[in-house]
Order: C-alpha cells, then sequence, then structure tokens
C-alpha cells in the first residue's frame, strides 16, 4: 500500500468506538421514545436511578423536593413573564395551553458539572416551535417538572415560544437564558436558542468582555423547520449583551442585543 | 424524528433499527475522526435522523453503510472550518485533538508522529471535496463506485478528485518532512 494511505488508515485507527451510554442517547434521540428503555438498558446512569427507584430512595421525595425548588426559583427570576404550563402529549411545556403538533424530540444532550441535561423541542399547533433545557437526558426523565428549565426570558416576545412565520427575517430566535438554583437541581446559567439554519456557529458577548462561541445543531427532523439550536452553559452571574449567528463563512447572519431593544 | 419511516411498517423500522445498530460505530469513529468526539455525537444523530426520515425511500438491496456515510459526509459540509481548524492544531502541537478527552498521558499524546503531524496538514489544506473522496476511500474504505454514488457525482470526477487529493497529500507529506528535519524537535521520548 501506498504511503499516504498507509498513513490515513492509521491515522484512523487510533479512533475508538464511542461510549456505550452515548450510543444510546444517540439512539433514544434518533428512534424515538418508543425504544427509550431498550437504548438505556446498556446505560449504567439509567441503571442506577431505576435501583434507586426500586429500592425506595425517595424519588417521590426528590420530585417533590426539585418542583418546589424550581418554583421558587422560578418565582424570584422570572422578569415580565408568566408561565402557562400545558400538558400536550404527555409532556409538560412553557406554552399558550394548546396541544402539541408534533412530539417532544430532543434536540441534544450533554452534562454540566456531572448533572444531565437535555435540550428539547416541539411545534405547536400554532406553528410555533417550544424549547427548553431541562435535566436528565430526556425531556420527561425527571417527570414533568423538569419542564421548567425555561424559567426565564430576556425578550419581551410570547414566553418560550418562537414564531416563525417570517422566515425571510434573519434572525428568528428568541433568545433564552436560564439560572437554577444549583444546590438543588444541578443545573447552572445557560443560553439556549434558535436560528435561521445558514447559521452554523453563535458568538455571546458577555458583560464582564468575554465572548463565548458555541456551534449551532441541526433541527430534528420531526420539527421540519429550517432552523438550529444552541446551547452553552455560561458564567454565573454574568449577563448577556449580544449574540451574534454567523454561517460557514463566518459573515454574521443574525444578531441580538440584550436587553431586546 | 419519533415517527415511524413514512410506509408506517414496522418491519421497516426494525430494518432501520437494525442498520442503525450494525453501522453506528463506523460512522461516529469517522466523524470523530474528522470533526473530534463531540461535535461527531451531534452529526452522528443528525445522519441517522436524516436516514430515518429518507428510509422508506431506499433501495433495500443496496448495502447501508456507504448510503450512511454519504448523508454523514452531507452533514459535514456546515463543519468543515472545525474541521480544518481542528487538523492545523494537530499539526502545530503535536496532540491530536480527537485524543484529549481519552485517558492517555500527556507524553503518550504528545508522542504523535511526524508523519501524522505532516498528515493532519495535508489534510487541513485539501479542498473540501477533495478531502471527502480521500477520506471516504482511505477511511471508509468505499470503492469508486459507492463514492460517487453516496456522493451523487460521477465516478470520473471521483477518480480525478482522488488522483489531486493522494498527489497533494504526498507532496504536502515531503515537503513537511524536510522542513521537520530542519526546525521540529526530536520525537519525545516516553517517560
Amino acid at each position: 500500500m501506498n504511503d499516504d494511505l498507509r498513513l490515513l488508515k492509521e491515522f484512523r485507527s487510533e479512533i475508538s468506538s464511542p461510549d456505550r451510554a452515548v450510543v444510546a442517547r444517540i439512539r433514544a434521540r434518533v428512534l424515538g421514545h418508543g425504544t427509550r428503555e431498550r437504548a438505556h438498558a446498556t446505560d449504567p446512569m439509567r441503571t442506577r436511578r431505576s435501583k434507586r427507584s426500586r429500592i425506595g430512595m425517595g424519588r417521590r421525595a426528590s420530585r417533590r423536593g426539585l418542583l418546589i425548588a424550581i418554583a421558587v426559583t422560578a418565582a424570584m427570576i422570572v422578569i415580565g413573564s408568566s408561565l402557562a404550563i400545558s400538558a400536550g402529549k404527555n409532556w409538560y411545556f412553557i406554552g399558550g395551553g394548546g396541544p402539541n403538533a408534533s412530539d417532544v424530540v430532543v434536540v441534544t444532550t450533554g452534562t454540566w458539572d456531572g448533572h444531565d441535561w437535555n435540550l428539547a423541542a416541539y411545534r405547536n399547533q400554532d406553528g410555533e416551535v417550544c424549547f427548553a433545557v431541562t435535566r436528565g437526558s430526556s425531556p420527561t426523565e425527571f417527570g414533568p417538572q423538569g419542564s421548567a428549565g425555561c424559567s426565564r426570558f430576556t425578550s419581551g416576545g410570547a414566553v418560550g415560544k418562537l414564531v416563525f412565520p417570517t422566515l425571510k427575517n434573519e434572525i428568528t430566535g428568541l433568545w433564552m437564558t436560564g439560572q437554577f438554583n444549583p444546590d438543588t437541581v444541578g443545573l447552572g446559567a445557560y443560553f439556549a436558542g434558535a436560528v435561521i439554519d445558514k447559521a452554523t456557529s453563535v458568538r455571546i458577548k458577555l458583560a464582564n468582555g468575554s465572548t463565548i462561541e458555541t456551534e449551532t445543531i441541526a433541527a430534528p427532523t420531526a420539527l421540519d423547520l429550517p432552523i438550529r439550536f444552541f446551547v452553552t452553559a455560561l458564567p454565573s452571574d454574568v449577563e448577556v449583551l449580544q449574540v451574534t449567528a454567523t454561517d460557514d463563512q463566518n459573515a454574521p447572519v443574525a444578531q441580538a442585543n440584550f436587553p431586546p431593544s | 424524528m419519533n415517527n415511524p419511516p413514512r410506509d408506517g411498517s414496522s418491519d421497516q423500522r426494525e430494518r432501520f433499527e437494525r442498520v442503525f445498530d450494525e453501522c453506528f460505530d463506523a460512522i461516529h469513529r469517522f466523524l470523530s475522526r474528522r470533526v473530534g468526539r463531540q461535535l461527531a455525537d451531534d452529526l452522528a444523530a443528525e445522519t441517522f435522523a436524516e436516514a430515518l426520515r429518507v428510509w422508506a425511500r431506499f433501495d433495500g438491496t443496496r448495502a447501508p453503510l456507504p448510503w450512511l456515510f454519504g448523508i454523514a459526509t452531507n452533514t459535514l459540509r456546515h463543519h468543515y472550518r472545525s474541521e480544518k481548524r481542528m487538523f492545523h492544531a494537530y499539526y502545530r502541537t503535536g496532540v491530536d485533538p480527537v485524543l484529549e478527552d481519552v485517558e492517555l498521558d500527556l507524553a503518550q499524546r504528545l508522542d504523535a508522529s511526524l508523519e501524522s503531524r505532516g498528515l493532519a496538514r495535508a489534510l487541513a489544506e485539501l479542498r473540501a471535496e477533495e478531502r471527502d473522496v480521500l477520506l471516504l476511500h482511505a477511511w471508509a474504505d468505499l470503492t469508486y463506485e459507492d463514492i460517487a454514488d453516496a456522493l451523487s457525482v460521477p465516478i470520473g470526477t471521483v477518480r480525478s478528485r482522488l488522483s489531486r487529493a493522494r498527489a497533494k497529500v504526498r507532496n504536502s507529506l515531503r515537503a513537511s518532512g524536510q522542513e521537520q528535519e530542519e526546525s521540529l524537535p526530536l520525537k519525545r521520548t516516553r517517560r
């Protein structure tokens, strides 16, 4: 074999197979909740939680505590917004109260400070998409109270919704920040949003002078919308000043200032 | 994404699940090598979500893996800059960014051969469409016909892109070998 091909194959061989828990999460994300239990069968985190539940370590109690913590935190930090919790397709979410038009789909998952989180979204019957960051690897893992991830919105627009009637607009996202009580819930400050699909990365300018850059994530096909999502953890107690989305040529394609003018 | 394939057949759904289980690792490793593990998670999910969306139109007599590599390559198109940055970083530092999150000691990670670093630079300098063809051939082990099918380009285009890409890589390897002899320190020894 020629040297260039030999080197290339050696280069490839250094990469090992993905972690089984990662595969299980992605399998559940792609194939849907119908296969979730099967997909999680090899996930040690899942096994541990199930065992805790079986031996009665107060999952109900911890859920109650979680609900209280989130409710108190949300009540303190929600500014100028009212939250309406609705149930649609067996899932609670912040929205207008109508039923969902699509399944709730997990856009992406990750871990902050050892705590799993997920960004999930759905379309409602008004043609809007709603999204939230919640604790756990799926929006239902911690029960309906987990949906309180949409806790604080810095936009004056509709609460927890994106409206896409005018895709010609360069910016179509509603940006949101959230702050959970890290002692009780485990998720700190974050910034999540959606943007038109030509945006490949997002730069978030903070009041302390630093900038965070994160790549955007394709919307799940179930949403059938030309958008991409982004989500990133933020330093605590730092205000967001500006968000700029750029395309693959690094050209700005969308921008939002905070507070919205 | 949670919806079954369009024909609603449970057989179709089960077949897709089998394909997922059989092919996921190969697709993920391919994407990891190109853009790093973290982004590979997203792109692998995106690849299989797209595959599921169009699964009803997939010709069941064909092997699914080349088809999936084609979709995976399409998902990479928004991330060529990340890929180039990663290869450049590997060349500059000698630390493979893909292996950063793996339990390797520092000496081991710094022990990248000069050839590998040269190769990383060569890959970064290729045109995206040349890199796609080369890596589908070398990393995904696809034939010319499979690559043509996966990328929806004529087989002659595959041959010419592959030929150009390999020539560029060989030239770049020769050049970087000479540069490294003159300027880079000798290969580190393990502690």
